[in-house]
């Protein structure tokens, strides 16, 4: 038997903008379901400012550091950790380019071009990498344990 | 103001005040129609409710419909931002009689930013209530009336973009309230702060620097900016500009203060309207052409979705009427039909009865012509969809 691809876990966010329209949110766990990514954990939340600068204070300083920090506090957002084979890479390409103005005209399939709002309000979070996934998932679920989840992924390997 | 619950009044439905006592505004998932007859006036509306931008007293998760009685008040204007409404009526005088100038403006919905103009906003609810820094969540799902600071002045003109307002009054000041991180409140080279009351923008208002430029005339906003019409038939911006939505021959991260549009169409045509778009802004000329500037489906075919200069697009022509949103565009020329362009989406928002994009002007076939002659008079755009005000035979 051939062993299982190894499975990754990357943070997805549902931001503020989409997050107020229930509609779209369902239509975007559609999406999710569909491309076959596991939900491990979801969780809604509403942030504070020091709650958003304390997530983007690598950005502090950038001309953009303020309006994202705005925005991420406008309102009730989803975070969740989903869980594929290239789960990072996988989620990345589903919600499509930055700039959902651009991502309209240019990769008009992706999540970005159909539920984004504008570059700001650009609607969606994935994590970029394997480390920076899981200091995200530590951030926002400091309750999963992901040295368990690898040692459950080594296992089901063997 | 009174509510009535649930939706669906058919007497609101009946105004016979015609096509030029009708209002339409979209907002993102939300839209308003504001009848103001001479026996009856009411607002409806319809869509998401999150944040009780319907007004009905309110919110709720659910796409759903609204009914205001407005009591007889009679409607100047109607505006809606993201998730949030401006209401703009006649107010009366002391004796019960309907004011000739008195205009009163409610605002509803969400608050989030202070873009109400209600003295309320997230900063605002974190220092009052608590005293430290807590997340909460700030709306007003009824109709509350704003107060300017200088209570003689009336609001003549409101309007909004996602998540700010800009006033317009009587004795040619602007204000602004809401989201600011982009410059979107015009209120200066330093400020960026969000605000939770009118403020004054000091640059274009006759009563501080903007006395030596003349007084505005008409303002449009949308998404993250504003474009600014003056008398003299000068154009000004403020907000975000990072597609060249500024028409200076440049991208422009966020305009803090207005800013003077120098020579965006030929000396020889003369600008009669704005409409702050997202990623692009239009202009009218009084000879009915329309200029486009920025990045989309701009209506200048598929090969040119960016400029830094204003365009004509040669596709429409004696138009009266131009009006921009966050992704597409339309105009009505002097016979009443409707064109419209930019990326389509999943509602079919455009009303080509598909889900493509038009990156030329395309009119719209209205339902009713199967029947006689149609007349638009209006039209709102929305992120979700459009509504438009019709006569037919």
């Amino acid at each position: 038997m051939l062993p299982r691809p190894p499975t990754r876990i990357t943070l997805a966010l549902l931001k503020p903008d989409l997050s107020a329209n229930n509609l779209k949110v369902d239509k975007v766990f559609a999406h999710i379901q569909k491309n076959e990514f596991n939900i491990l954990a979801h969780k809604k939340l509403l942030w504070s400012k020091a709650d958003a600068e304390a997530f983007y204070g690598e950005h502090r300083g950038k001309f953009f550091f303020e309006r994202l920090c705005g925005y991420m506090t406008s309102g009730h957002f989803h975070a969740l950790i989903l869980e594929k084979p290239n789960a990072i890479t996988d989620w990345r390409a589903l919600i499509g380019p930055t700039h959902p103005p651009r991502a309209r005209i240019n990769a008009p399939d992706t999540l970005r071009s159909l539920y984004g709002m504008t570059d700001t309000r650009n609607s969606f979070h994935g994590s970029d990498a394997d480390e920076t996934a899981k200091s995200e998932i530590r951030f926002f679920f400091p309750e999963f344990d992901i040295a368990q989840w690898e040692a459950n992924q080594a296992e089901n390997r063997v | 103001m009174r509510f009535i619950l649930p939706a669906g009044n058919k007497k609101l439905l009946s105004c016979n005040g015609g096509p030029d006592k009708t209002w339409i505004a979209a907002g993102a998932s939300h839209r308003l129609i504001a009848l103001s007859g001479e026996d009856e006036a009411g607002i409806l509306g319809e869509g998401m409710n999150h944040s009780g931008q319907l007004g009905n007293g309110a919110r709720n998760d659910e796409s759903t419909f609204s009914a205001i009685d407005t009591a007889g008040m009679s409607i100047l204007g109607l505006a809606c931002g993201r998730e949030h409404s401006m209401l703009l009526t006649r107010g009366e005088e002391a004796d019960g009689q309907e004011s000739t100038t008195k205009t009163i403006l409610f605002g509803f919905g969400n608050s989030m930013y202070g873009q109400l103009g209600l003295g309320g906003s997230k900063d605002t609810l974190i220092k009052e209530i608590t005293g430290q820094d807590v997340a909460g969540f700030l709306f007003e799902p009824s109709p509350t009336s704003v107060q300017l600071p200088d209570p003689t002045e009336n609001v003549v003109q409101v309007v909004c973009g996602l998540d700010h307002t800009v006033l317009r009054t009587d004795q040619s000041n602007l204000y602004s309230m809401g989201w600011g991180a982009d410059g979107q409140l015009g209120l200066g080279p330093e400020s960026s702060t969000d605000r939770s009351l009118p403020t004054l923008i000091e640059r274009l208002s006759y009563k501080a620097k903007g006395k030596e430029l003349g007084r505005v005339k008409y303002i449009s906003s949308s998404t993250d900016f504003t474009l600014a019409l003056l008398e003299s038939n000068e154009v000004w911006i403020w907000g975000n500009a990072e597609y060249g939505q500024c028409m200076v021959n440049k991208k422009i991260d966020r305009i803090l203060e207005p800013m003077h549009i120098p020579h965006p169409i030929p000396e020889s045509e003369v600008v009669s309207s704005v409409a702050a778009g997202g990623t692009f802004g239009l202009l009218l000329t009084e000879s009915g052409k329309v200029y486009t500037c920025g990045y989309g489906a701009l209506g200048l075919g598929p090969e040119k979705t960016q400029i830094l200069m204003p365009e004509q697009i040669t596709a429409l022509s004696g138009i009266r009427k131009i009006v921009a949103s966050t992704d597409y565009a339309a105009a009505i020329n002097d016979k009443g039909e409707l064109f419209t362009w930019g990326t389509c989406g999943q509602t079919g928002r455009l009303g080509h009865g598909d889900f493509e994009h038009r990156f030329v002007p395309k009119r719209v076939v209205m339902p009713q012509e199967t029947k006689g002659k149609v007349r638009v008079h209006d039209v709102a755009l929305g992120q979700d969809g459009a509504l438009a005000v019709v006569e037919h035979d």
